[in-house]
């Protein structure tokens, strides 16, 4: 595998059910959802990540054309019928960066995007309030806030596969370090986060934001390091 | 365990941090370290280093989470030489501490403080906007209050290593191995200035001698992205 970028960011995750149906349509054969069994994430078989890039770098540890970013990401969890080999393909991005586009799942457009970010401490408790928007030039609009008591992050170290439901011949491999905090999740009954608020109008994902989408879980990423290599 | 020079892994730290460089008077330095070390500078004149951490994670070697495993601190360094044997190790004098478990801490110079933490980043497209603010109450009198906003950019990554003592017992020595993205938001000899706002308050008594109003602000980093390795014994 070679090694293609290192990317430094913080993220937050929503997981979501939505239209099975809809959902399935956008991925090649042999391909089909597989959401989450358990944990925090049960049912969950859409995802939603939100990231700010602090830096990313190319192989060699210069600064990559989208060094820094601002984007929201739309994966489903897979699995090959035949293989049972588990990849998540990407089927849109939004992203701030003009040298993001069409990007290297070639599903990406161009968005303006804001991000507000507030922490409020006082001794060892803390208060966040994180609201994200990004508007895309071709109609779509995904906005996120929340409010929410940080815990005590768990690390996670885990590969991924990633492929492209533009293009399911590439592939990339990621290996991820990561802080997780699982802020709210309905099977695991965690409520750390309220005034949610998640709204996606986006003339593309219509079938799948249709008001029968069901909220499963959001994870804060204060920190996350991803490792990003080509098969 | 891996032991890269200094011993085996003891502990590992994920955080933010704001690191303040100063040109304090070197005498009243002079008299914080044991002998027969000595005060040095950096090439640009620092010999007094505040670190204000805001910890997201304490991990034990095993991995595991440590008592104070999220925090709040403030540190204060200077950096010394052994004029025997040359060894250069910063020498790490007091912290005050938010954490009950962080006292009297890793160097014994920890004492507690009640502590007050905001931070904003407002992020329009490429370009963040962060004001950061630190107030350490601390009960014996006095305070540690930072505020400064600052315009962010690209950062850099840095990794390297350091060797940090304990003032207060010298035989004391943990060995960092840290892997950070960096913003120099100010930096008077090179003539960066990314700083939009800056307050800087030391009232504590026993630092009234490094904090007299001589003092001279060098630099100022801040890491987003803090990730450190401590090796030793």
């Amino acid at each position: 595998m070679a090694l293609l970028n290192v990317t430094r960011d913080t993220k937050v995750h929503v997981r979501l059910r939505a239209n099975p149906a809809a959902l399935q349509r956008r991925l090649p054969q042999p391909w089909t959802i597989a959401p989450a069994a358990e944990g925090p994430h049960a049912g969950a078989n859409l995802v939603v990540i939100f990231s700010e890039v602090l830096l990313r770098q190319d192989a060699g540890g210069g600064q990559a054309p989208d060094a820094v970013d601002l984007s929201v990401a739309f994966l489903i969890p897979a699995a090959h019928v035949q293989t049972q080999e588990p990849a998540s393909f990407i089927f849109r991005i939004l992203t701030a960066n003009p040298a993001g586009v069409p990007g290297r799942y070639r599903n990406s457009v161009r968005a303006t995007a804001k991000r507000l970010r507030r922490l409020a401490g006082d001794g060892l408790s803390t208060t966040v309030t994180d609201e994200m928007a990004l508007r895309s030039v071709d109609g779509g609009h995904v906005e996120l806030r929340l409010q929410y008591q940080p815990g005590v992050p768990v690390r996670m170290q885990w590969p991924t596969t990633l492929r492209s439901a533009a293009d399911p011949s590439l592939v990339r491999t990621y290996r991820s370090d990561a802080l997780v905090d699982v802020v709210w999740s309905e099977p695991a009954g965690i409520a750390r986060a309220r005034d949610v608020q998640f709204r996606v109008t986006d003339p593309s994902l219509r079938d799948l934001f249709d008001g029968t989408e069901r909220l499963i879980s959001i994870a804060a990423i204060p920190w996350f390091i991803r490792e990003e290599f080509a098969l | 365990m891996e032991d890269k020079g200094g011993g085996p892994l003891l502990d590992s730290t994920i955080a933010t941090r704001i690191v303040l460089a100063f040109q304090s008077r070197p005498t009243a330095l002079q008299a914080r370290l044991p002998a027969p070390w000595q005060v040095t500078a950096t090439p640009a004149g620092a010999n007094l280093v505040v670190i204000f951490n805001d910890v997201w994670l304490n991990q034990d070697a095993s991995g595991r989470a440590a008592p104070d495993a999220v925090n709040r601190y403030v540190g204060f360094v200077t950096p010394a030489k052994h004029p025997d044997t040359g060894e250069e190790a910063s020498f790490n004098f007091r912290i005050f501490t938010a954490h009950p478990d962080s006292l009297p801490g890793k160097y014994r110079t920890a004492r507690p403080a009640t502590i007050r933490r905001e931070q904003e980043v407002q992020s329009d497209a490429l370009t963040a906007t962060v004001s950061e603010r630190f107030t350490f109450q601390i009960p014996d009198g006095g305070l540690v209050d930072l505020r400064l906003k600052y315009v962010g950019g690209v950062p850099t990554h840095a990794a390297g290593r350091a060797r940090v003592r304990s003032a207060a017992d010298p035989a004391i020595l943990r060995v960092y191995h840290v892997d950070q993205l960096v913003y120099v938001v100010r930096d008077v000899p090179k003539g960066i200035d990314r700083v939009q706002d800056l307050r800087v308050d030391v009232t504590v008594p026993e630092l009234r001698d490094l904090f007299d109003g001589s003092e001279q602000l060098i630099s100022i980093t801040v890491s987003p992205h803090y990730f450190r390795q401590v090796y030793g014994r």
